[in-house]
């Protein structure tokens, strides 16, 4: 295990923000599978971020806490549905107040791609989109 | 190159920084579809337009054209006297003319399908030799906007096969390539020119990091290369003729990390230009909802239809120097960088699952590529942050010019526009699609202006050969891998010809 209990129960509180479903599609259990490979199968690989995943993970989730403490003096996991969601509007844009981890849009976007990735990346997920799958190879594990 | 030179009974050795990738490793994921992508050390990227570096790199065998989108067409006579044209840019030093034999073979051996009826763009070239892939219902509906605007278009020219050739299947039209094609319908290197190259007797080494080139105490003659293997251990291959090709950045990173006391400034740089006009190609990407179902899920990643009715670079009926062309209806699944979610990133929570259910039945995708302008202040340097053999990073700093901000300004218009005509009820556009790297190491007739000459040989070290989009002096507004291709086809037999001058 990479994330702790927390870290764990907070990203699936962003998740499912971010994408019903994401809790129950696994999106704590993808990202700590994938900060525990030497090739994390993540999107902010793409990203061009040059630090440490975990790094990036941890730092970023407790800077939303942090915000979310300022802006509605609660936690995100116990914050009202409607601050969770004004909290979140203000990523895409660079605007979080106080933010301290890494750069705000690119926290939004990884987490964002990594919750459409449980949720509808997988052969399940394509099932619930109602689009065929149509693989050469159908992996051997969802991730 | 490795292929060619093997075949003409030359021992060849290639050194792979990353893993083996087979065809085997290609699973249809777009989640497992990330093990043939990005790089574990990703330069460092800057500059007011930073280049997206992770989603053109690779780390394995086959390198980037192990997942490249096989969108394969060739520069226009134009693009290689761009500066003698327009009056800015470079020029090449050889002309359409040149190349267009390499091109011709290339796409003989490879295989390329597309249609000489509808094709009024492509410069004098010898036929498909593929029939063109079918438009479906996305390119037909995108169509649509076109022809009421009276744009021509015509199926996209690609290096994926309309039928079967040899042991290659046909394509089936799923939308899989950009998880990379196992089955051998886009010419990825593993079905085309490194199998040829095992075949002939190559040797392939994996996990082995190519930090440097080594030269003779004179700097003169290139005499083998460093690298560092899996287990960490520094290690050197010797050889007569050495071919630098591990893509646009680090090709220029090996040379400035090169450097030694007859080449202080870096490998080959005698011109202070080893680094110097690094190029993208300008996106800028339109999109539209449609009552009818466009299955945008089917297809190719690198889409259906093609215009290039807006390529001229004419600045008096442009208004600013550049082209660019439109490569439409590419097939998204829902995740991942270029998958329908990141369409509409400003949505999250139920907007963006609606959308997904909406878009994945309902979408089609229009994009705009246009040509950068080489500029001498775009460039890769070294970085103070150094990787864990403690040789520094590439620092990569990139900024569009004026012209070419005019030009994406303009294509989203039009596409706009374009979606439209076509019946879309709901259209916008991502301002940001740049894609594919060029430049950093580029050819030309003039050792003081340019790194390497005509096929690629280095001014300073002639047995020291760069390969690769580095060379190119201008992007077109094209994607590379075909001219990457016929460019090295011209260099290897230019080597194998001149080999006992050369090695």
């Amino acid at each position: 295990m990479i994330l702790t209990a927390e870290q764990s129960a907070l990203l699936e509180a962003v998740g499912e923000v971010l994408l019903p479903g994401a809790r129950d599609a696994g999106i704590a259990n993808f990202v700590d599978v994938q900060l525990g490979r030497d090739d994390p199968m993540l999107m902010v690989r793409y990203f061009d971020w040059p630090g440490n995943l975990t790094d990036f993970y941890t730092r970023g989730l407790a800077a939303l806490d942090k915000a979310s403490k300022a802006d509605n003096g609660a936690p995100f996991a116990r914050a009202a549905p409607e601050q969770q969601t004004a909290l979140m509007r203000k990523f895409l844009d660079d605007k979080v107040p106080g933010w301290d981890g890494p750069p705000a849009p690119l926290f939004y976007l990884a987490v964002r791609g990594d919750v459409v990735d449980v949720v509808y990346g997988t052969v399940e997920g394509f099932k619930r989109l109602d689009i065929p799958y149509m693989p050469h190879i159908l992996p051997k594990e969802q991730w | 190159m490795a292929a060619k030179l093997a075949q003409a009974g030359k021992k060849v050795v290639v050194l792979e920084a990353g893993r083996p990738v087979t065809t085997n490793f290609m699973w249809s994921s777009l989640i497992w579809g990330r093990r043939i992508h990005s790089t574990p050390l990703p330069p460092l990227t800057s500059g007011e337009e930073p280049l997206s570096l992770n989603l053109n790199f690779a780390w394995g065998t086959g390198g980037s054209a192990a997942h490249h989108f096989a969108c394969w067409f060739r520069l226009h006579e134009d693009d290689f006297t761009y500066k003698t044209t327009y009056g800015v840019g470079l020029d090449w030093p050889f002309t359409y003319t040149d190349l267009r034999p390499y091109y011709d073979q290339i796409q003989a051996e490879v295989g390329v399908s597309g249609d000489d009826d509808t094709d009024i763009w492509t410069p004098p070239h010898a036929p498909y030799p593929d029939p063109p892939l079918p438009i479906l219902a996305q390119g037909k509906t995108l169509k649509r906007g076109f022809d009421a605007l009276g744009i021509p278009t015509s199926p996209t020219p690609q290096a994926i096969l309309s039928r079967p050739k040899g042991e290659r299947a046909a394509c089936i039209l799923d939308g899989w390539c950009a998880a990379g094609c196992p089955i051998g319908a886009l010419a990825n290197p593993q079905v085309t020119y490194l199998r040829d190259a095992l075949l002939a007797g190559a040797t392939v080494i994996n996990d082995a990091y190519v930090t440097r080139v080594l030269t003779n105490a004179a700097g003169d003659r290139a005499i083998g290369v460093e690298f560092f293997d899996a287990a960490g251990a520094r290690q050197q291959v010797d050889g007569k003729v050495i071919a630098l090709g591990a893509y646009a950045i680090e090709n220029p990173r090996i040379l400035l990390n090169s450097a030694s006391s007859a080449h202080p400034h870096g490998l080959a740089n005698s011109s202070g230009l080893v680094g110097a006009y690094m190029m993208t190609h300008i996106g800028g990407q339109i999109f539209g909802l449609f009552k009818e179902e466009t299955k945008p899920y089917m297809g190719r990643t690198g889409g259906e239809l093609w215009s290039q009715a807006d390529y001229t670079s004419d600045e008096n009926r442009n208004g600013y120097i550049g082209g660019y062309q439109w490569l439409g209806a590419t097939a998204a699944k829902p995740n991942d960088l270029l998958g329908i979610c990141m369409m509409r990133p400003d949505l999250f929570g139920k907007p963006l699952d609606d959308f997904l259910k909406t878009a994945s039945h309902h979408l089609v995708s229009n994009t705009a590529l246009g040509n950068d302008l080489p500029v001498e202040a775009n460039r890769v340097t070294l970085s103070d942050q150094k990787d864990v053999h403690g040789f520094p990073l590439a620092q990569v700093t990139h900024g569009f010019g004026l012209n070419q901000i005019k030009m994406r300004e303009a294509a989203l218009k039009k596409g706009q526009e374009i979606m439209q005509a076509a019946g879309a009820y709901d259209v916008w556009t991502n301002p940001k699609a740049d894609q594919h790297i060029m430049g950093g190491a580029i050819m030309g007739g003039d050792a003081q202006a340019s790194v390497t000459d005509g096929f690629g040989q280095t001014h300073d070290v002639p047995n020291l050969v760069i390969l690769g989009s580095s060379v190119f002096p201008t992007s077109a507004a094209v994607n590379p891998t075909f001219t990457i291709h016929a460019v090295t086809l011209r260099t290897v037999e230019h080597v194998i010809a001149d080999w006992a001058n050369i090695a």
